[in-house]
């Protein structure tokens, strides 16, 4: 039946009754309308079904012609001049716009660029004004693998532009296919990206739309992405409503992860996917998702809800395998297992749950192209125990620093750094040793495989533990390869937090290698001061620095075993000791590796925090702020190193009572931190606990209240409750509600406190009997004065004699006490803690 | 013939000659954004006119000329021989299994014709949301209707030029 303007006003008039219940609702309302007429019912239950899958097709289909027809009148540019550069050729056009070949006309040097000419309608004056600000960030960019952004801005009509090195090349798959590429060279090809995206992460860029036609790879060979930070920089730009255009995730739907597509926040780990994804195109030849011919709402759900196949599983439903790798059935069995769980663990939908970073990334396939076990596959054996294991570790070494607030954040990351260089020696080992002990390794690791196990879970550590007991038998008579493999497996144990199984393997290494070798020992030493054992480390230390002294020539080594014995030393309480060793570092260092700025940082941190646990704050703030510009030199500003030297920098200021120039530092910190560790890492949570307490000490705790808020709930998620970290987020929650007269909330919170560092100090100590005096001012506040005296009391005895009775905690205390006294009518004793409350007349 | 069609030669042909002059090339950043576009010949026209002009009807007009125009180009691009200026898209586009299907636009237009027929709101609302880009209360104001109205006529305009245009499920079955 033709339709006319009556029956469609009468469609009209049901359309809009119906079109805002949800779609299940429908056919209960459709079966209660009055009407007859069965066809319009029908009509109206097409119309129904095509507006649930119309969305936006009107705007987005007008918006792709207005891009078209932007891009015809582009293409008339040719031999107009942007900025100092005259447009020469069209090399391509696409969803942000167009771009051209440029070349530079106010130089005597010639110099090609790629100018890009941004959509029209992107030419918000905000985005220009960050392009500005970013410029910088993004110029300073420098890597061989990363074309350079050069120049950007507007031109006098408005136009947006960017320019940017130009790169003559094809995009990554079409080289590998061109080229026939076999696996291991696309795997080296791949992990040459990584790198790239690492060193953008290094400095705080987040590419955000990594896909193969934004990596170039030149004629001789050299890769080249493009376009770093700005697909950021263009969606960060959309503040305004774009009614024409939804499309800045359009371009890169295929590779847009499921926080993207979802409108989640987009970090590091966002690149992480984005590399997964490609990784997967370049192993399988083929996308890890069939999104030909899905809307965005159908490409967001399959996205974020479906598992892709494995590789292997996808490469044999595939016809045929890419150019240059074997046939299907051969190229699934080299996928299956270790590159099959590394492109997934890429993928994982939850951001947390990826590899930590492009870096780990990178070091799975290394270790896959080295035979080593992958990280990818231990995450499914033996992830409980890892983590497990990790938790413990670092509340051991906090629990010795956080005694001053002062955390070497950056010790830790020495330790991951001499962690990564062990590594990479081990790589070096020479090649017939290095095939027996892969060969060994992939024995050790197809038995604990579980799919072709006996049906029972088998933990990393077992695994270890089994290749531990087999190896004499298996390698006798061959002693060098035995060393090296338990040296291996130690260093395993090692980053599993099992020291004393790394212990173990180190010991036998020694004995086996013949010649007392310095790195061994150090390892040695290591996990003896991971276990606490530190007196044991001292002679062993004394040992590998007796060694590297025999040496020729200075040695690196002799740097890392001075350092670590600082840290032995410092944790033995021996500070004096600790310090001098540390000089001792420092002079070699800067005798025989003055170019080391990184190293340098590390030691005059160390001995910055070393001095500071002394008291002697004056020294350790001059090394801070020595550490401060190696660490700039060595790093630059955006660097994690960097980012905890200016907190301990903060700190040390913070504890001289200087708070005003503490606050910008810490503040500087905080950003750093957060962004490139994240909230929940240990250093930021640190510094925001500080800064927090800073903010107390400055009298400023309502400001301080939200703060600590933080500090406390990301403390106890990220480190746990029983945390020494978390117990000072506690106390300094309490004390911030306790000034803002919230005292029954403050209790709790410094109960917890109290709770934890009564589990973790000796009894006596002066932090716990800070957290009483907090609990009796709570207390106190409450007019539950019996509970109050009690720990108001026993804290100031300890405060006293620990302290001293000028310590502005032992004050603090004795000024409630006096309190206490004057509210329960005792005079006399109120008058005496009055008088003690009062600090000496004595110059600072 | 109403005062539409009265004002809709003299705004197709300042379209079209802003066009031209930035198809040779003077002023390319003002090309082919309908909403910029429709600002400045409204200003023109306001600026220029003898009698006051009916802002509301200068946005009809203009979002109808716009339609011609985005009509005359398919044709004429239609008529070209295929190879003339295909420059291989390399940048963005490319190797996305899901990148947005261009509308047919003569197709859209002829749809818009008979829904034009059938309900000459609907179109008038398609043209003021999506051709000149005003938001669904700046609609509502324009025609005086309220915003609602606006929401719920749009929404059924769509889905009966989804189906109009053979996009629907069933029908590409």
């Amino acid at each position: 039946m033709p339709i006319d303007p009556d029956r469609y006003g009468r469609l009209r008039e049901l359309f809009h009754g119906m079109v805002e219940h949800a779609p299940s609702e429908r056919p209960r309302l459709l079966a209660e309308l009055p009407e007859s007429d069965a066809h319009l019912v029908a009509e109206l239950k097409s119309l129904l079904d095509a507006h649930d899958s119309a969305g936006e097709f009107v705007a987005e289909g007008l918006a792709a012609h207005q891009l078209v027809l932007g891009t015809e009148v582009g293409a008339n540019l040719v031999g107009r001049q942007i900025g100092p550069y005259r447009l020469e050729r069209l090399l391509g056009r696409g969803g942000m716009g167009v771009v051209y070949l440029g070349r530079r006309v106010d130089e005597s040097f010639d110099q090609q660029v790629a100018v890009k000419l941004l959509r029209p309608e992107l030419a918000s004056p905000g985005l220009v004004r960050r392009f500005r600000t970013e410029r910088q960030a993004l110029a300073n960019l420098r890597h061989p693998n990363i074309a350079r952004l050069l120049d950007g801005g507007a031109t006098e009509d408005r136009l947006p532009f960017l320019v940017m090195e130009y790169v003559d090349g094809a995009p990554i798959e079409e080289h590998c296919a061109a080229r026939r590429l076999p696996l291991a060279a696309r795997l080296a090809l791949f992990t040459t990206v990584c790198s790239a995206v690492e060193e953008a992460h290094r400095n705080l860029i987040v590419h955000g739309d990594i896909k193969p036609a934004n990596i170039l790879v030149e004629a001789e060979g050299t890769v080249k992405l493009l376009d770093f930070g700005i697909a950021k920089l263009l969606e960060d730009s959309d503040e305004e409503t774009r009614p024409l255009t939804s499309s800045a995730g359009y371009a890169t739907l295929a590779f847009a992860s499921p926080e993207q597509l979802t409108g989640g926040s987009i970090t590091t780990a966002t690149d992480v996917y984005a590399l997964g994804v490609l990784l997967y195109r370049l192993l399988a030849g083929c996308h890890p998702y069939e999104l030909a011919g899905a809307t965005q709402v159908e490409a967001t759900r399959i996205v974020c809800e479906v598992a892709p196949p494995l590789p292997s599983k996808a490469v044999l439903a595939a016809a045929e395998s890419p150019p240059g790798t074997p046939e299907p059935r051969r190229l699934a069995r080299a996928l299956a297992g270790d590159l099959d769980q590394i492109v997934l663990k890429a993928l994982r939908k939850e951001p947390a749950r990826r590899y930590a970073s492009v870096a780990d990334l990178a070091a799975d396939i290394e270790r896959h192209l080295d035979g080593r076990p992958v990280r990818a596959r231990a995450d499914t054996v033996g992830y409980r125990l890892r983590r497990f294991v990790r938790r413990h570790r670092v509340a051991a070494a906090a629990a010795t620093l956080v005694t001053f607030g002062l955390v070497g954040g950056l010790l830790a990351y020495a330790r991951e750094a001499r962690l990564a260089r062990a590594e990479a020696a081990h790589a070096h080992v020479e090649r017939a040793k290095a095939e027996q002990v892969r060969a060994f390794l992939g024995k050790m690791l197809s038995s604990a495989d579980p799919a072709s196990g006996a049906g029972r879970r088998v933990t990393v550590a077992e695994v270890l533990d089994s290749a531990s007991s087999r190896l004499a038998g298996d390698l006798a008579g061959q002693p060098e390869v035995e060393a090296s493999l338990r040296e291996t497996l130690g260093d395993t144990y090692l980053n599993l937090g099992l020291s004393r199984e790394a212990e173990r393997e180190f010991r036998r290494a020694l004995a086996l290698a013949g010649a007392d070798s310095a790195a061994g020992r150090e390892r040695l030493a290591q996990a003896l001061s991971d276990q606490g054992r530190f007196t044991e480390a001292v002679p062993e230390l004394a040992r590998v620095i007796a060694l590297c002294g025999a040496m020729a020539k200075p040695n690196v080594d002799c740097v890392e075993a001075l350092s670590l014995k600082m840290e032995v030393l410092q944790n033995l309480g021996r500070g004096k000791e600790a310090a001098a060793v540390g000089r001792e570092a420092l002079a070699l260092l800067e005798r025989s590796f003055p170019d080391d700025k990184s190293q340098l940082a590390e030691v005059l941190n160390n001995l910055g925090i070393c001095y500071g646990n002394q008291g002697d704050l004056r020294e350790a703030e001059a090394f801070h702020r020595r550490a401060v510009s190696a660490a700039v030199a060595a790093h630059g500003e955006r660097h994690p190193s960097t980012a905890d030297v200016i907190g301990n920098l903060a700190g040390v200021l913070d504890m001289q009572g200087r708070y005003a120039e503490a606050e910008p530092l810490y503040r500087r910190a905080l950003e750093l931190q957060e962004a490139i560790r994240g909230e929940r890492h240990f250093a930021f949570i640190r510094t925001l606990t500080s800064y927090a307490n800073l903010l107390w000490l400055m009298k400023r705790s309502p400001e301080a209240e939200p703060v600590a808020r933080r500090a406390q709930a990301l403390a106890l998620s990220a480190l746990g409750a029983e945390h020494p970290q978390t117990a000072y987020a506690e106390n300094t929650l309490g004390e911030v509600l306790l000034d803002n007269g919230k005292a029954a909330e403050a209790e709790a919170h410094i109960r917890a406190a109290l709770a934890a560092r009564r589990k973790e100090l000796p009894a006596g100590h002066w932090l716990i009997a800070s957290a009483q005096s907090n609990l009796g001012a709570a207390l106190l506040t409450q007019h539950r004065f019996r509970e109050a005296e009690h720990e108001l009391a026993e804290s100031y005895a300890t405060l006293a004699s620990d302290r001293g009775p000028e310590h502005e905690k032992s004050l603090l205390t004795a000024s409630r006490l006096a309190k206490l006294y004057a509210a329960t009518g005792r005079p006399a004793e109120a008058r005496r803690f009055r008088d003690l409350s009062v600090p000496p007349p004595s110059p600072r | 013939m109403n005062e539409l069609d009265h004002l809709l030669p003299e705004v197709y042909e300042e379209l079209r000659r802003l066009a031209v002059r930035a198809m040779r090339d003077q002023r390319p950043d003002h090309t082919l954004q309908p909403t910029a576009l429709v600002h400045e010949v409204y200003l023109k026209l306001a600026g220029s006119s003898h009698q006051p002009v009916d802002r509301v009807h200068l946005l009809a007009t203009a979002a109808r000329a716009m339609r011609q125009i985005l009509v005359d180009h398919a044709r004429a691009r239609a008529s070209e021989k295929r190879g003339f200026g295909a420059v291989k898209v390399t940048l963005s586009l490319a190797d996305t299994p899901s990148e947005p299907r261009l509308l047919d636009l003569l197709s859209f237009d002829e749809a818009l014709n008979r829904l034009d027929a059938l309900d000459p709101q609907q179109v008038r609302i398609v043209e003021l949301r999506y051709l000149v880009g005003l938001s669904v209360e700046e609609t509502a104001a324009a025609l005086e209707i309220s915003p609602r109205t606006v929401k719920r006529d749009a929404a059924m305009a769509k889905a009966w030029l989804f189906r109009e245009l053979g996009l629907s499920d069933a029908d590409r079955s």
